[in-house]
């Protein structure tokens, strides 16, 4: 028998390989694991993209996975377990007859994780849902490693006036023949209730809120926030944020805190999800980063 | 691959002294394009930044008694390392630049802006305080700063390349001199401040020697400002890793703003 290999038959063979490589790449970012898991008398939709350490992604208010989060699933699955959720009301996750507060959202998160058997995780939030990761380090500590806040306050005031006056004013009307209210009606298992839907919202907005600087300041998960100079979330609230879990010193003359800040120029709450290529590499950078030993 | 160009005709490009006032200062001319003066922080010397140098004419200068330019007989003040630099312009025939400052050059630049408001365009600073040291700095630095005499410090990365480009090297002296222009600097007035036509890039990192608090004030009194603050990052990261900031420099040296300058917070 002839031990050397045909060279013909080599290249063949590599090229097979290499397609199904290819092809085993490009499915496993094409085709998540989906499911509904029953947290909090909810069917909630989830979808687990890539492998690696897990991360959960909560997006905004009146969004779904597909609005907030389609560019960046694509990059942070390349290494890490990417938890995309839909909260309660929103995308393909029905609303039920509960408050749609920020304690409520964030235990929904802490008992996904349960359900699918994941220890702790990293969380990335944007604006409603940066809100609720930070009340994930605040109640389930111990599932909740690093938290990753885009655009969103711990009290309602840390929103800019602007905003707070915005909402008694709003009705779903403003939605209506958007592109929101499209993408509602073709995820949402009840998408008639549209007006239903963002009226909740609406209730929720107008309650005040308030985590605590105290329970804030006492997590142990460090913290990344992000921000817009022009954002909807007051700049003096931003430092406050910061300097509670340990930031605003000089970082030439001492270790620095775990807790980081950005603030991108001239971007606002709205564009600020338009700035992903230069947001993740920061994203991966600190969520990367080991901790410093004591 | 740019970097190493860029790094390679640097060097090849010779420096020139204009005489302004009583100095003789030191500059260098990089490329052609719209004009970008570069002004460096305390201790350092001429930098030109590849990041910042691409399609641009760079003039990177040595303020007075730092690098090249030799001191003389007169108190270090950011009004009048300003002044030298407009009259350079002048000489150079520059109606209107751009500025990068980095540190103590962020508020030589302030002070450009300032005093010569029809000189500058767009300003970015990264790392530079508008008010006295006692009200920009955090309380651990401030701390550390008020130890620091001319006798003790003498990092050896600003000092050897002082020392070795100088044509009167007086480390001790160029230390004092800085200091105390730091201690005298009472900050410029909020009304100078808001009377800014300038477009600025306010920077800063997230582990700086300015307060954040600061910073955003800052930010707020500046009718056409925007603000970056990077996160772990330190103040002498100009030095260490400067494309982490200047990507977004360049950004609005180039661009300027996006936004409507409406949407800026107002002040609280």
């Amino acid at each position: 028998m002839n031990s050397k290999p045909n060279m013909k038959t080599t290249t063949f063979v590599l090229s097979i390989l290499l397609s199904m490589l290819l092809a085993g790449v490009v499915s496993g970012q094409q085709k998540p694991t989906t499911g509904y898991a029953p947290v909090g008398g909810l069917k909630m939709y989830y979808e687990v993209h890539g492998s690696g350490d897990p991360v959960v992604l909560l997006h905004g208010a009146f969004m779904a996975i597909s609005g907030d989060w389609n560019d960046w699933i694509g990059e942070l699955s390349k290494t890490r377990k990417v938890i995309a959720i839909e909260m309660q009301g929103h995308g393909r996750t029905a609303d039920i007859n509960r408050d749609l507060s920020y304690e409520n959202l964030a235990d929904d998160v802490a008992g996904l994780l349960d359900y699918l058997k994941i220890e702790r995780a990293d969380i990335i939030g944007y604006s409603l849902g940066g809100g609720v990761a930070m009340q994930c380090a605040i109640r389930h500590p111990e599932k909740v490693r690093k938290v990753v806040s885009i655009s969103a306050p711990f009290r309602r005031e840390g929103w800019v006036k602007e905003a707070n006056d915005f909402w008694p004013t709003f009705t779903w009307e403003v939605f209506k023949g958007t592109p929101m209210e499209a993408e509602y009606k073709r995820l949402s298992p009840t998408p008639d209730k549209f007006p239903d839907f963002v009226n909740h919202i609406k209730a929720t907005a107008l309650k005040p809120y308030d985590f605590g600087a105290d329970k804030l300041k006492a997590t142990k998960a460090p913290m990344f926030f992000i921000h817009g100079d022009a954002d909807g979330v007051r700049l003096d609230h931003i430092a406050e944020m910061y300097r509670l879990k340990g930031g605003d010193l000089h970082g030439d003359m001492r270790p620095h805190p775990e807790s980081r800040l950005a603030i991108l120029p001239d971007t606002t709450h709205v564009t600020l999800m338009n700035r992903m290529t230069t947001i993740v590499p920061m994203v991966n950078d600190f969520l990367d980063t080991k901790p410093s030993k004591q | 691959m740019r970097n190493i160009n860029s790094a390679v005709q640097s060097m090849t490009v010779k420096g020139e002294y204009a005489s302004v006032g009583d100095l003789k200062m030191y500059y260098e001319i990089h490329g052609t394009g719209r004009p970008l003066i570069l002004l460096h922080g305390a201790f350092m010397s001429a930098t030109v930044y590849p990041a910042l140098a691409e399609s641009r004419q760079v003039i990177a200068v040595d303020l007075q008694g730092h690098g090249r330019t030799a001191d003389i007989e007169r108190p270090f003040t950011f009004a009048q390392m300003a002044d030298d630099t407009a009259a350079l312009l002048k000489r150079l025939e520059i109606e209107q630049t751009d500025i990068f400052g980095y540190s103590m050059g962020g508020k030589v630049g302030l002070a450009m802006a300032i005093r010569h408001p029809e000189l500058v365009r767009r300003l970015a600073i990264y790392g530079a305080a508008y008010k006295s040291f006692e009200e920009s700095f955090p309380h651990d630095a401030l701390k550390v700063f008020k130890e620091i005499t001319p006798e003790t410090f003498a990092p050896k990365d600003l000092k050897e390349p002082y020392e070795k480009i100088s044509p009167a090297p007086n480390w001790k002296g160029l230390a004092a001199k800085i200091l105390e222009s730091m201690k005298a600097f009472k900050g410029f007035s909020p009304e100078q401040m808001k009377a800014i036509k300038a477009e600025v890039f306010i920077g800063a990192g997230d582990h700086n020697d300015v307060s954040l608090e600061h910073i955003l004030e800052m930010h707020k009194l500046i009718p056409k400002s925007q603000l970056a603050v990077f996160p772990n990052t330190e103040h002498k990261v100009l030095i260490t890793n400067p494309d982490k900031v200047l990507v977004q420099v360049k950004e609005f040296l180039d661009n300027g703003f996006e936004t409507a300058a409406e949407t800026k917070q107002a002040t609280t």
